[in-house]
């Protein structure tokens, strides 16, 4: 079982932290509750039915969630799920203001999600899960799953229609 | 089309009339495309640290459920209040433990019985009855005697004084000087 989460973590390292991030919204908390649910799965001494990897991402967004209320108060707006902005000297300047641009749009309409459309956004497309497998880890209807990413995607393209 | 992507769009169809969904994914996809090249707030080392030492079998401690979070928060408040209630508790309560007398223990000693430094008796009237003889033929006169008792008590160690003042009366039986 410790030999399977350790696989599980080493392929999806990036998208578990990212799901605890875009839940708890700090990186400490978020890398807590990585770790927290990795720790309590080493200690399951079952074996879990079904998809391992859904498995997982529902640990950790348990875990996310107890992060939240271990605090004490309410944070009003954290960090982003997504790095600082750098700039790429390789691309063109008019074509590197355009993307910088759009980018800067998206993020923060990313950011901007409600909690439930992000966190679809953040399995589907950061973390690479298919609709099944996102389903699973928070054991609700597969099409309750995607048109929740839909009408997330369709929000983002708002956010950008000047672009698309 | 890649396998991810042909079961997700299975997914859709189960949902969508087959009409819509070309034009709808392609009109997704234009959002996907560039939200996937954004990049990514990426963990710490530290976190890699710490799963590397999980996965080797040096494990933390698992945090506590939220409830028990809650209690470990409450432990001190709770103990606190404990401790104020049982000090009132013990204040207020009347002492009744007796005390022991032997070396090394600090006891009261009774109070040592006070000499009185004053006694004074004030008559405040004498009547005297009729001569009555008694069984032996003795002529005797009762005197009805009402005097004020005052005691005085002082106790230097302890710097205490007490006067009582009592009323007596007493009957006082004289024999009657025959000539």
């Amino acid at each position: 079982m410790k030999a399977e989460l350790e696989r599980i973590y080493s392929e999806n390292r990036q998208g578990l932290y990212t799901l605890a991030l875009s839940i708890t919204r700090q990186p400490e908390q978020a890398e807590d509750a990585v770790h927290d649910a990795l720790l309590r799965l080493c200690k399951t001494t079952s074996k879990p039915s079904g998809d391992p990897v859904a498995y997982v991402f529902a640990a950790v967004r348990n875990a996310a969630v107890d992060q939240i209320r271990k605090r004490a108060r309410a944070i009003d707006s954290g960090v982003s799920v997504f790095a600082d902005p750098t700039i790429d000297s390789d691309t063109w300047p008019d074509q590197t203001a355009a993307t910088s641009e759009r980018d800067a749009l998206l993020r923060q309409a990313v950011d901007d999600l409600p909690d439930d459309q992000r966190e679809a956004i953040v399995l589907k497309l950061f973390a690479g899960l298919t609709f099944d497998q996102i389903a699973r880890s928070r054991n609700e209807p597969l099409s309750t799953v995607s048109s929740r990413y839909r009408r997330a995607l369709e929000r983002l393209k708002k956010s950008i229609e000047t672009f698309v | 089309m890649n396998e991810r992507l042909e079961q997700d769009l299975a997914a859709m169809r189960l949902t969508e009339p087959s009409a819509e969904l070309d034009g709808r994914v392609a009109t997704l996809l234009k959002v996907e495309q560039p939200l996937s090249t954004i990049k990514l707030r990426e963990p710490s080392a530290a976190l890699d640290e710490r799963m590397a030492r999980l996965f080797a079998g040096e494990t933390e401690d698992a945090p506590a459920p939220y409830a028990f979070a809650l209690l470990r928060r409450a432990a001190l408040p709770l103990a606190a209040c404990l401790a104020i209630g049982l000090t009132v508790f013990f204040m207020t309560r009347p002492d009744t433990t007796p005390t022991v007398e032997g070396p090394g223990i600090a006891t009261v000693t009774p109070p040592v019985e006070i000499e009185p430094v004053r006694f004074d008796e004030t008559v405040i009237s004498d009547e005297a009855g009729d001569v009555i003889i008694l069984d032996d033929q003795l002529p005797v006169v009762p005197i009805r005697r009402q005097a004020i008792q005052t005691t005085r008590w002082v106790d230097e160690a302890n710097n205490v004084e007490i006067e009582m003042t009592v009323p007596r009366e007493q009957t006082l039986i004289v024999p009657v000087q025959v000539d």
